[in-house]
C-alpha cells in the first residue's frame, strides 16, 4: 500500500499531550511537508511523514454515533454496550503513524490510584481530509473506540458517574511499535441514555451491590462529589498521577 | 421454548432420559470404548451427585448448543446446604465447550428441573449475563475424557437443595471440529468432608467488541477484571482458569494484573493456551491477586479464510465492512470468542470486568 497524502492539519483545541518514545509532545504545528510519493507495493500503510514524531488527540463517540474531538473537562456519555454494564467510548485520531494502531484505554481512579478497567484493541484508521487526522474507519461503531467500562465498578473509591476521572489512551503503531503516544484527558461520565437512566445511576453508585436493591444502594446525597470513601483514599503513588498527563510514558522504546 | 425431559432420579444418580427431539437421538454408530467417558463413576448420595446428559446426535455440518436445567438434589436429606470440593467432568469427543451456571435473572432463557432448551435462546449470551459460573470444561479428547478437579484444601462451592443449575453443552461437527460419535456429558459433584470450608468464587469474562478481518489478519484484544474487598488486607487467590476462543485464536494468555495500563510482562504469565479446540484447564494454582488489581487477559488471532467463503461471516458483521471480519458470536465456524474463566477464593461480589 502507498502512503496516504496529507491534508492541512487543523489546529485542534488542544487536548493533550502526546508522548512519544524520546520525542516531544503534540502542539499546533505548521503544516507538515508532503510525504514522498511512489513507494512500492508492500510498504506499510502510513498517514503523514515518517520523519516526524507521531501526533494524536483523544476523540469520543456521541450517543448518536458521531465521533467528536475531546475537550478537557467535558462529560462523556455512559452507554449500555452488548456486553452489559455501562461504558464510555473514547479513542484517538493520529497522524505520522501507520494505518492500524493498537489502542489501550482506561479510566484512572485518583482515590485508589489504579485503573478501573482496561480495554485493548486494534483500530483501522482512514485519512480525513477535512480534519487533517487519520480517524477510526467506522466512527459510529462501538469497537472503533476503547470500551472503557465504568459501571458497575466495585473497585472505585467513589461513584463512576457524575465524578471526574482521568482517561488515558495509549496508541501504538502496529507496524512500528516505536511509534507510540499516550493521550490523557479528564472528563465526567454521565448517564445519558434515557431508557437506562435509572439503572445507570444505580449501577454507577459507589455502593452498588447485587445483594441490595437500588433504593438501598444510593447514598449520593450524603457523599459530596469528589469525595473518596473513607479508607479508600489513595496514598503515595496514586496521588498526583491525575495531573501527570503522561509525559514520557510512551511505549515501545 | 423449553422442552421437558423425563427426569429419572435413581437412588444415587440423577439422569436425564433421551428426549424425543431429533438432535437427541442416539447416534450411530455407537462410540468405541475409549470415547465412552470412562472414569466418571456413578456416585452414591453420601458421595455426591452424578449428573448425566445422555447421548445425543450431532449430525455432520451441525453445531448443537443446548441448555439443560437441573435442580441441585438434597444430598444431606435435610434441606441443608451442600459443600462440593471436587468435580469430575467428562464429555465425548467433539465438545466445543460445556459450562455450568447457577440460574439467576431470567431474560429470555428459562427452564425447570429436567427441561432442555435446544439452540435458540440458548445461543444468546445476554440471557445468562449475570448467572454465576459453577465450572466449565473444554476437554473432550478420547484418551483424556474426564477432568478431575480437586479444589484447594479447605475451599469448596456451596449449593442449596433445589437451586437451579443450567448446563450448556456445545458440540461442533463441521469443518473445523469433528464429533464422530455424538455428544454426551457426565459431571460428578463430590461432597466435601470439611466442616466449614471457604467458598470459591468464579468469573466468566467476555471481550465482545472483537473483529478479526482479512485486511489486518493478526490482531490482539485485551481485557481486565478487578477484584476489590471491603475487608482490609483481604487477599484473593486464583485456583484454576482456562480461556476460550475459536479457530482463528492462536494464543490465549492470562496474567495477574496490578491495576496499571501497561501490558503485564510475560514473566508474570499464569496461563497460556495455543489449542483453540482443546484449551488446557489450569488447576492446582495458588496465584495471589495483586492488591487493587485482578486478572488481565489477552487474545491473539490470525485471520483465516472461512471454509466455504466469506458470505456467512460478512452477514454477521454489524459494520458490514465487507472485509470478511469475524465478530463475537457462538458459531465456532463463523464467529469468534475471547472468554476467560477464572476460579478463585474467597468468593466476593466485588469483581468487575471490563
Amino acid at each position: 500500500m502507498k502512503r496516504m497524502s496529507w491534508s492541512s492539519p487543523a489546529c485542534p483545541v488542544v487536548l493533550l499531550l502526546a508522548a512519544v518514545v524520546g520525542v516531544g509532545g503534540v502542539a499546533c504545528e505548521p503544516e507538515p511537508p508532503e510525504p514522498a510519493e511512489g513507494e512500492g507495493e508492500g510498504e506499510p500503510c502510513f498517514f503523514g511523514d515518517p520523519a516526524l514524531p507521531p501526533e494524536g488527540e483523544l476523540v469520543w463517540r456521541t450517543l448518536d454515533g458521531r465521533m467528536e474531538p475531546f475537550v478537557e473537562g467535558q462529560t462523556l456519555p455512559l452507554i449500555l454496550p452488548p456486553q452489559g454494564g455501562k461504558v464510555v467510548m473514547i479513542g484517538a485520531r493520529v497522524r505520522h503513524m501507520g494505518c492500524t494502531i493498537a489502542l489501550r484505554a482506561g479510566a484512572f481512579d485518583d482515590c485508589k490510584g489504579v485503573f478501573l478497567g482496561i480495554d485493548g484493541r486494534p483500530l483501522q484508521l482512514e485519512w480525513n481530509e477535512a480534519s487533517g487526522w487519520a480517524e477510526p474507519a467506522f466512527p459510529e461503531t462501538l469497537n472503533n473506540y476503547g470500551n472503557v467500562a465504568m459501571c458497575f465498578n466495585n473497585n472505585s473509591g467513589r461513584d463512576t458517574n457524575d465524578e471526574e476521572y482521568r482517561f488515558e489512551v495509549r496508541v501504538t503503531d502496529i507496524d512500528d511499535d516505536r511509534r507510540a503516544l499516550v493521550l490523557t484527558g479528564r472528563a465526567t461520565p454521565v448517564c445519558a441514555e434515557p431508557d437506562f437512566a435509572d439503572d445507570c445511576d444505580c449501577e454507577c453508585d459507589v455502593q452498588f451491590s447485587f445483594d441490595r436493591s437500588c433504593d438501598e444502594t444510593r447514598v449520593d446525597p450524603d457523599v459530596p462529589t469528589g469525595t473518596c470513601l473513607e479508607g479508600d483514599a489513595a496514598e503515595g503513588e496514586g496521588e498526583g498521577e491525575g495531573e501527570g498527563e503522561g509525559e514520557g510514558e510512551g511505549e515501545g522504546g | 421454548m423449553a422442552r421437558a425431559l423425563r427426569s429419572l432420579l435413581g437412588a444415587t444418580t440423577l439422569s436425564l432420559a433421551a428426549v424425543t427431539s431429533s438432535s437427541a437421538c442416539l447416534p450411530e454408530p455407537a462410540p468405541p470404548v475409549e470415547d465412552q467417558i470412562g472414569g466418571v463413576e456413578p456416585l452414591t448420595l453420601e458421595q455426591g451427585w452424578s449428573l448425566h446428559i445422555p447421548p445425543f446426535a450431532v449430525p455432520p455440518g451441525v453445531e448443537v448448543q443446548d441448555c439443560y436445567f437441573f435442580a441441585f438434589p438434597d444430598l444431606n436429606g435435610d434441606g441443608s446446604d451442600v459443600w462440593i470440593d471436587r468435580f469430575k467432568m467428562g464429555q465425548r469427543t467433539g465438545s466445543h465447550h460445556m459450562n455450568v451456571f447457577r440460574v439467576n435473572t431470567i431474560v429470555n432463557l428459562d427452564g425447570r428441573d429436567g427441561d432442555v432448551v435446544q439452540g435458540g435462546e440458548c445461543r444468546i449470551s445476554t440471557n445468562w449475563a449475570d448467572w454465576p459460573l459453577v465450572m466449565n470444561s473444554q476437554d473432550s479428547l478420547p484418551d483424556k475424557p474426564a477432568v478431575d478437579w480437586q479444589l484447594p484444601d479447605g475451599v469448596a462451592q456451596k449449593f442449596t437443595p433445589g437451586e437451579l443449575l443450567m448446563v450448556q453443552s456445545h458440540y461442533v461437527n463441521a469443518d473445523l471440529q469433528r464429533t464422530p460419535h455424538g455428544g454426551e456429558v457426565r459431571i460428578n459433584f463430590y461432597k466435601s468432608a470439611v466442616a466449614e470450608p471457604m467458598e470459591m468464587g468464579s468469573l466468566f469474562a467476555t471481550q465482545q467488541s472483537i473483529r478479526i478481518c482479512e485486511s489486518r489478519p493478526q490482531v490482539s484484544f485485551d481485557g481486565a477484571c478487578a477484584f476489590s474487598s471491603t475487608t482490609p488486607g483481604q487477599t484473593f487467590h486464583i485456583a484454576a482458569m482456562n480461556g476460550h476462543f475459536h479457530s482463528r485464536g492462536t494464543r490465549f494468555r492470562m496474567y495477574p494484573w496490578d491495576g496499571g495500563i501497561d501490558h503485564p510482562g510475560e514473566d508474570t504469565r499464569m496461563y497460556e493456551s495455543t489449542a483453540w479446540d482443546e484449551p488446557p484447564m489450569a488447576i492446582g494454582l495458588n496465584v495471589v491477586v495483586p492488591e487493587n488489581g485482578g486478572v488481565w487477559w489477552t487474545c491473539d488471532y490470525q485471520w483465516r479464510a472461512p471454509v466455504g467463503g466469506c458470505r456467512e461471516v460478512d452477514e454477521r458483521d454489524p459494520e458490514q465492512a465487507d472485509d470478511c471480519c469475524y465478530t463475537f458470536g457462538t458459531s465456532a465456524e463463523h464467529s469468534e470468542h475471547c472468554n476467560a474463566f477464572v476460579y478463585y477464593w474467597p468468593k466476593t461480589e466485588n469483581v468487575f470486568c471490563n
